[in-house]
């Protein structure tokens, strides 16, 4: 019999145990996560892809163009290799010299175009691109795996299969700008392309199709040195390598500055997983596509190291949680997936339920897929505040969905401890001691439980009955505010439910969602505030893409 | 930064909410400040320019009552503050949605043009702001300039006056009169399109027979 269908609504988990760092920082990687839309995307249309330019010396210098063929428009990664000394290395963006640099170009760059871009992309911020280039970025080589991988090839021989675990790439960028910046194109100028429209599409290929170069250098790296003995790099090899990303606190308050965004990511993910529990059975398809998740996740979770502290111990608890699911099972009973779901939630850790998310989805494509058409957000439309809406109505909308900023103390040291501020040197996002350090004059709205509370304290006295645009015109320093309050209303995951300033708060917990999103596998934090990850290991490269069977 | 660079929307976005927020704007603010410099910018007006001008002039607090929006003191209001401030009160009894509202003495007024637009594309009104000789109207996410094209970017202090008038008012376009001499040359040029008369269609045209039966 089959039971009655109940709507997913009813399935979906609330912001409030949502959006708590605790959760967020045991995030997965999902089919929604960026880099898997963009190559689902590729492999329905039809993509196809080239290598128009390679002019390479024997030492890796030169340049290169990887062009990717759509069904409408084509895009180009323009990449030039540098020689880099070794002492110049460094992945912190207060470096000066990369091993590689990187441009996307929008369709397909002329030579003077190349000239124009080789005079630029090398000095990264100190350069400029224009309204043609759609990313700026840079990466270093992982030089024990760089070398070792070469120095094998040239021998005609296969790198070592445990070197190559041991890293998982063979160059990590250490950022990646879209969205405008170094005068590159507005978001603006191509949201309306299909291809393009979900969020981080523009950086994801870039960086995929970088992947795609750093293997085609250590090749040609390895003719150069060995002559004709050298050989190409195994298939299946290859297929392990993604590219590293090491990034610092610079991802955070991109995560709360863009709370309409962040809303649009997390409900998408939550529908998905309210689908997949409100299906009243599991077809025999389903049922195994669920175990070759699964199967899959733990031997990633065998594979994903750290020495990091609080990461060893979640990497236990994964580890541990997987066995348990693999043992538990899917249920036979009606809503299978939600009595795994259930059983999870009293019987995991975060980190374990926070797999299962992503291992649910896995096998209901048709189900959920369709939700990365909802992961963008118009957020000039969400900019305008209210002015006309009462006090009362106001003060209650605040305390609805800001109770848990109400509920803090920010009277104690320990709670009002960091400050987040843009430091002058580089302008990079940092994070302060607000009672040790100097800056906290300079702090960023960061803090939003904490505002939340000052404006609910503000906000006493005035007549329940009278517009907000008043006590605007009276509190100006409340507007930032008043705007995320509005923004909540319609947008109920657009807000990490944590005190943001507090001492025990982990920054890394910030960056792991976000690089979930992205797609990010074998997260590894090197302190509290920054991380080496890896992304596309696993996955087809351009000359595999569109003969594999479709991710469904 | 080379000499004159051309700076994308979010560049000039990210400057101007640095440099409002460095000029001692609240936050909220500057981000007003930051979406007004780039509304300006994508209307091709000299948002930053405007921006970086108002920053730095001496203004006086806003007040309002009775529908008289005025600094509390003799220095100019300040455009930003005072969009902002519009933008709220705009479907309020202060705003101009029941009547034409007079503001006295507005620094770089085409600053209050993002604000002023935003908040009628939300009310569905078409807004004319007024100063001196120029005259603007502002109309969903567009902006058109009536007169004065050459005073839209007036630096000293102006009186303006915001009127508005429902977006999808038959009469904005129905209440104009006619000349004669172009209503004759149209109506020959419209009359060519008929096929004269003839018996055969005068009998088909009709029902057969009489309609007093």
């Amino acid at each position: 019999m089959i039971p009655d269908p109940v709507p997913a609504s009813i399935f979906r988990r609330p912001p409030e145990q949502v959006m708590r760092l605790a959760r967020m920082g045991s995030a997965h990687p999902t089919r929604l996560s960026f880099l898997r839309v963009m190559l689902r995307r590729m492999q329905t249309e039809g993509w196809r892809f080239d290598r128009p330019v390679w002019e390479m010396d024997a030492k890796g210098v030169g340049r290169a163009v990887y062009r990717a063929i759509g069904p409408e428009r084509s895009y180009s990664l323009v990449a030039f290799a540098h020689d880099l000394p070794h002492h110049l290395r460094s992945d912190r963006v207060i470096a000066t010299a990369w091993d590689a640099t990187f441009a996307l170009f929008d369709g397909t760059p002329t030579t003077a175009d190349l000239d124009r871009l080789h005079a630029n992309v090398p000095l990264q911020e100190a350069g400029r691109i224009s309204g043609s280039e759609l990313s700026l970025s840079r990466a270093n080589r992982s030089v024990r795996l760089f070398s070792h991988v070469v120095d094998r090839l040239a021998a005609g021989q296969q790198p070592d299969r445990a070197e190559i675990d041991a890293v998982g790439y063979l160059m990590r960028t250490t950022a990646v700008y879209g969205s405008g910046k170094f005068g590159a194109a507005d978001r603006a100028a191509i949201a309306d392309r299909p291809e393009l429209r979900g969020p981080f599409q523009v950086e994801m290929l870039s960086v995929w199709l970088t992947r795609a170069f750093t293997v085609d250098l250590v090749e040609h790296l390895a003719v150069a040195k060995g002559g004709a003995a050298a050989v190409r790099l195994d298939r299946d090899l290859r297929r392990s390598l993604g590219v590293g990303n090491s990034t610092g606190l610079g991802l955070a308050p991109f995560l709360i500055r863009h709370p309409t965004l962040l809303n649009n990511w997390m409900m998408a993910r939550e529908e998905a997983l309210a689908r997949v529990r409100a299906q009243p059975l599991a077809s025999a398809r389903a049922r195994s596509g669920f175990r070759t998740a699964l199967d899959a996740a733990r031997l990633n979770a065998e594979n994903w190291q750290s020495e990091h502290p609080v990461q060893r111990t979640k990497l236990a608890d994964l580890r541990a949680d997987l066995a348990r699911i693999a043992e538990h099972g899917v249920p036979d009973d009606a809503y299978p997936w939600n009595g795994l779901w259930l059983w999870a939630e009293t019987s995991l850790s975060l980190e374990g339920q926070e797999a299962l998310v992503a291992l649910l989805l896995e096998p209901h494509g048709d189900l959920v897929d369709g939700l990365s058409g909802c992961m963008d957000a118009d957020e000039a439309a969400a900019f305008a505040v209210d002015g006309a809406v009462t006090i009362g109505a106001f003060r209650q909308m605040l305390e609805r969905h800001y109770a848990w900023a109400l509920a803090q103390d920010h009277s104690t040291p320990e709670n009002i401890a960091r400050f987040w501020y843009v430091s002058a040197e580089k302008l990079e996002p940092r994070l302060g001691g607000r009672f040790t350090e100097d800056g906290a004059a300079l702090e960023l709205p960061i803090g939003t439980s904490r505002m939340a509370a000052e404006l609910s304290a503000a906000l006493a006295g005035w007549p329940e009955d009278q517009p907000l645009a008043g006590f605007l015109l009276a509190h100006p320093e409340h507007r930032f505010m008043v705007r995320r309050v509005q923004q909540s209303a319609a947008h109920p995951y657009g807000e990490i439910q944590d005190n943001l300033l507090a001492a025990g708060m982990l920054p890394i917990d910030i960056l792991r969602c976000k690089l979930a999103f992205f797609g990010a596998s074998h997260f590894d934090p090197r302190s509290d505030r920054w991380v080496r990850i890896a992304l596309f290991q696993g996955l087809p490269y351009p000359d595999e893409v569109t003969k594999e069977p479709q991710d469904a | 930064m080379r000499e004159n660079p051309i700076l994308s929307l979010s560049e000039t976005e990210a400057l101007a909410l640095k440099a409002a927020r460095g000029a001692g704007l609240d936050w909220g603010l500057a981000e007003e400040a930051a979406f007004a410099a780039r509304w300006l910018t994508e209307q091709r007006l000299d948002g930053l320019g405007l921006l970086a001008a108002q920053l730095v002039q001496d203004t006086g607090p806003l007040t309002i009552s009775d529908r008289c929006w005025r600094a509390q003191d003799a220095r100019p209001l300040n455009a930003i503050t005072t969009g902002v401030a519009l933008g709220d009160h705009f479907a309020l009894p202060d705003g101009p949605l029941t009547a034409p509202l007079a503001l006295s003495s507005v620094a770089f007024p085409a600053l209050l043009l993002p604000f002023v637009a935003t908040a009628a594309a939300r009310a569905n009104v078409v807004a004319r702001v007024e100063w001196q000789a120029c005259h603007v109207m502002l109309a969903g996410a567009g902006i058109l300039v009536l007169e004065g094209h050459e005073a839209v970017l007036a630096a000293a202090a102006q009186d303006v006056r915001v009127t508005t008038t429902p977006r999808y008012d038959a009469r904005l376009f129905a209440a104009r009169t006619t000349p004669p001499a172009t209503m004759q040359d149209l109506t020959a040029l419209a009359h060519k399109t008929y096929v004269p008369a003839s018996d055969q269609s005068r009998r088909d045209a009709g029902a057969e027979g009489s309609d007093n039966a």
